[in-house]
């Protein structure tokens, strides 16, 4: 199977065949051009190079090196013969995929307006609340997740010591909350909007699936190969600071737990020990591997789509009515 | 009302506008306040919802504290507080609360442009296989919710309600599944494709419910088949459908009218009320926990109907695809 970046653009035009997404331009010329008219219409229908190559006039080589040109640029995910990958293709395989998918969602309209500075007041101290409650979820999902004995301690450990170092984190959110002056009762006291529960139950029932598809949960979330160096952070936060002045705590928030989670190396995929312990995996363990990394990143997707439909006026801020029973007395 | 009361607002009070006039409102009616100042009576509202006592509320806000104090008696008397919360709810209140949420919610619920426009013949051909598509994986999806509740669920009695409601409703999926074939949709292909990510959550909405409190669970299936147990009223929707989408004469319409025949005679209408009223005692922690999760379900149900109108007009469900991207 192979997964198209949603936002290409294709234009054939004269001898010339475009593609391009926010980042990437290929003019293909000539020959090239005719290989992506013929291959590209197809190319979703197909499960794997042969048979695409079947429905082309080119060879299985030529059409696997244009695959893998437009996968290189990420353009597309190639999930065809997943069985076939040894354990470090595998491992290669799943960064790709998480690169893939975290751009997605990165480059949504509301995380593009958040991380350029263009937010209202209410869309980032709502962002903020609503991931506080993301990160107090670490204690169901990942409580549940790490909830494992079955299997090496060599493969496990890591995700044992991973959630007992985020445990105690939701504590920084809130105090960075309050210092926007945001009541810390109220906010742990009130209900998470319905996009944010999306979220938090899609990371509970993976976690809850199998240890795989609970480490393939953290693949999109810290999809980078090496930490963000201090600098990084720092040039980071520091951009949002000065973007949104009446957040500055909550940033301050972020960074301090960016910062730990750097000192703690959680930028390392979370399931290559696993992968080691286990040696060949079959196509369906593969297969959901994969299908986790992307549903993640379509929650994270659904969680920020949410932000912005509900955080309009100051008052969504600053309040949000705890459900309670007691109309079940008034009403007599 | 005493300095060392603590009100409760009634739920659901929302704070509509705060500028020349203060304006709340509930599921059903907006409701304007005059003599006081809408600033103020909004930081009442808003600070209420902290649980303070009189004492702390007064101290804390910036106003005449008789302008409060009026203001809070008014709340009282016009029941959009309580001066205090109960010691206890029975389970017939509760049960009686409840319906009162179903129909004010299944107005908001079935007015969605999702239904409307399917029974004014106003919503795409892609919307109407959308909307058939996402259904069966949801019907489908009872045997992911009502057998995990009742996994769940260590009252014998409520359990045994689920059991039996569970073997009574596991099946259905095959309905829809005719329904689709009818339609000239492959069930095969709706399975390899999956449901949207927000069918999904719908159905962990109502297994996180379920984890929670299995009277939650019993709330939010309530409230499901609130909107199933008006016979009358699904028919003629079902009755709109095939005469705006069945021009061919494929009666993809038949299974789901069959369907709301054998629903009517099991009477899962009755369900919810069945479980909660022989409880005497709920607790308010409790009650407040289970309308919380059904508020919450009734909000996952409404991301729903948005997301299964907005993906389908822009996307074909396209069975010879073998993956389909959702944004």
């Amino acid at each position: 199977m192979f997964i198209l970046n949603p936002t290409l653009q294709m234009e054939s035009n004269g001898n010339n065949f475009v593609i391009e997404d926010i980042f990437v331009r290929l003019t293909f010329e000539a020959d090239s051009a005719e290989l992506c008219r013929q291959v590209l219409p197809k190319i979703e229908r197909c499960h794997n190079v042969n048979e695409l190559a079947k429905l082309s006039d080119y060879s299985n080589a030529t059409v696997q090196k244009f695959i893998s040109l437009m996968e290189e640029d990420g353009l597309l995910l190639n999930l065809s013969d997943l069985s076939d990958l040894t354990e470090n293709m595998l491992i290669n395989k799943i960064r790709l995929a998480a690169l893939f998918w975290n751009k997605q969602l990165m480059h949504q309209t509301f995380p593009t307006r958040l991380f350029n500075g263009e937010a209202t007041r209410e869309e980032v101290l709502g962002w903020g609340i609503e991931f506080y409650f993301f990160i107090r979820a670490a204690n169901e999902y990942m409580a549940r997740g790490s909830s494992r004995i079955d299997g090496p301690t060599a493969a496990l450990s890591s995700l044992w010591q991973h959630y007992a170092e985020e445990a105690l984190h939701e504590g920084i959110f809130l105090e960075g909350l309050a210092g926007c002056g945001i009541d810390k009762k109220d906010i742990s006291k009130r209900p998470p909007l319905a996009s944010t529960l999306a979220l938090l139950n899609h990371l509970y029932e993976s976690s809850e699936k199998g240890v795989l598809e609970y480490a393939a949960l953290f693949a999109v979330m810290q999809p980078l190969t090496k930490p963000p160096t201090d600098l990084d952070v720092i040039a980071h936060y520091d951009f949002l600071r000065d973007s949104y002045p009446f957040a500055k705590s909550l940033f301050d928030a972020f960074q301090k737990h960016d910062n730990i989670d750097a000192s703690l190396g959680h930028a390392k995929l979370a399931l290559e020990p696993l992968l080691e312990s286990t040696g060949q995996l079959g196509e369906h363990a593969v297969a959901s591997i994969f299908s986790t990394i992307e549903d993640t990143a379509n929650s994270f997707i659904i969680f920020f789509e949410g932000i912005p439909q509900y955080y309009k006026k100051p008052r969504s801020v600053s309040y949000r009515q705890v459900p309670n029973a007691s109309a079940a007395v008034l009403n007599c | 009302m005493q300095l060392d009361s603590r009100p409760i607002l009634r739920f659901p009070l929302n704070i509509d506008r705060d500028k020349l006039a203060l304006v709340l409102s509930n599921d059903t009616e907006n409701i304007s306040f005059g003599g006081i100042g809408p600033k103020v009576g909004a930081d009442v509202i808003e600070f209420l919802n902290l649980r303070p006592s009189v004492k702390e509320l007064i101290a804390s806000l910036k106003g005449e504290p008789a302008e409060i104090f009026e203001f809070l008696r008014i709340l009282v008397a016009e029941k959009l507080a309580s001066e205090s919360e109960p010691t206890f709810y029975t389970g017939s209140q509760i049960a009686n609360l409840l319906q009162q949420f179903f129909r004010d919610w299944n107005e908001v619920l079935f007015s969605h442009l999702l239904w409307t426009s399917l029974a004014s013949g106003g919503a795409s051909e892609a919307v109407l296989d959308g909307w058939l598509v996402e259904t069966y994986h949801f019907i489908r999806g009872a045997n992911a919710r009502l057998s995990y509740a009742a996994s769940q669920t260590v009252d014998l009695r409520v359990r045994d309600i689920f059991v039996h409601h569970y073997v009574e409703e596991y099946d259905h999926y095959k309905f829809f599944a005719e329904s689709l074939r009818r339609h000239g949709i492959g069930v095969d292909a709706v399975e390899r494709l999956r449901p949207l990510p927000s069918t999904s959550a719908v159905i962990n909405m109502m297994r996180r419910a379920a984890r929670i409190d299995y009277l939650a669970y019993a709330a939010c299936s309530g409230l499901l088949e609130s909107t199933g147990c008006d016979s009358s009223k699904a028919r003629s929707f079902y009755g709109d459908l095939a005469s705006h989408y069945d021009k061919s004469g494929s009666r993809f319409v038949e299974p789901m009218l069959n369907h709301v025949e054998l629903d009517e005679g099991y009477e899962h209408g009755n369900v919810m009320a069945d479980i909660f009223k022989p409880i005497q005692r709920i607790e308010p922690e409790r009650a407040n926990r289970i309308v919380e999760c059904v508020y919450q379900f009734k909000e996952t149900l409404l991301f729903w109907f948005d997301d299964i109108q907005a993906f389908y007009f822009r996307n074909q469900f396209d069975e010879t695809k073998l993956h389909r991207n959702y944004r």
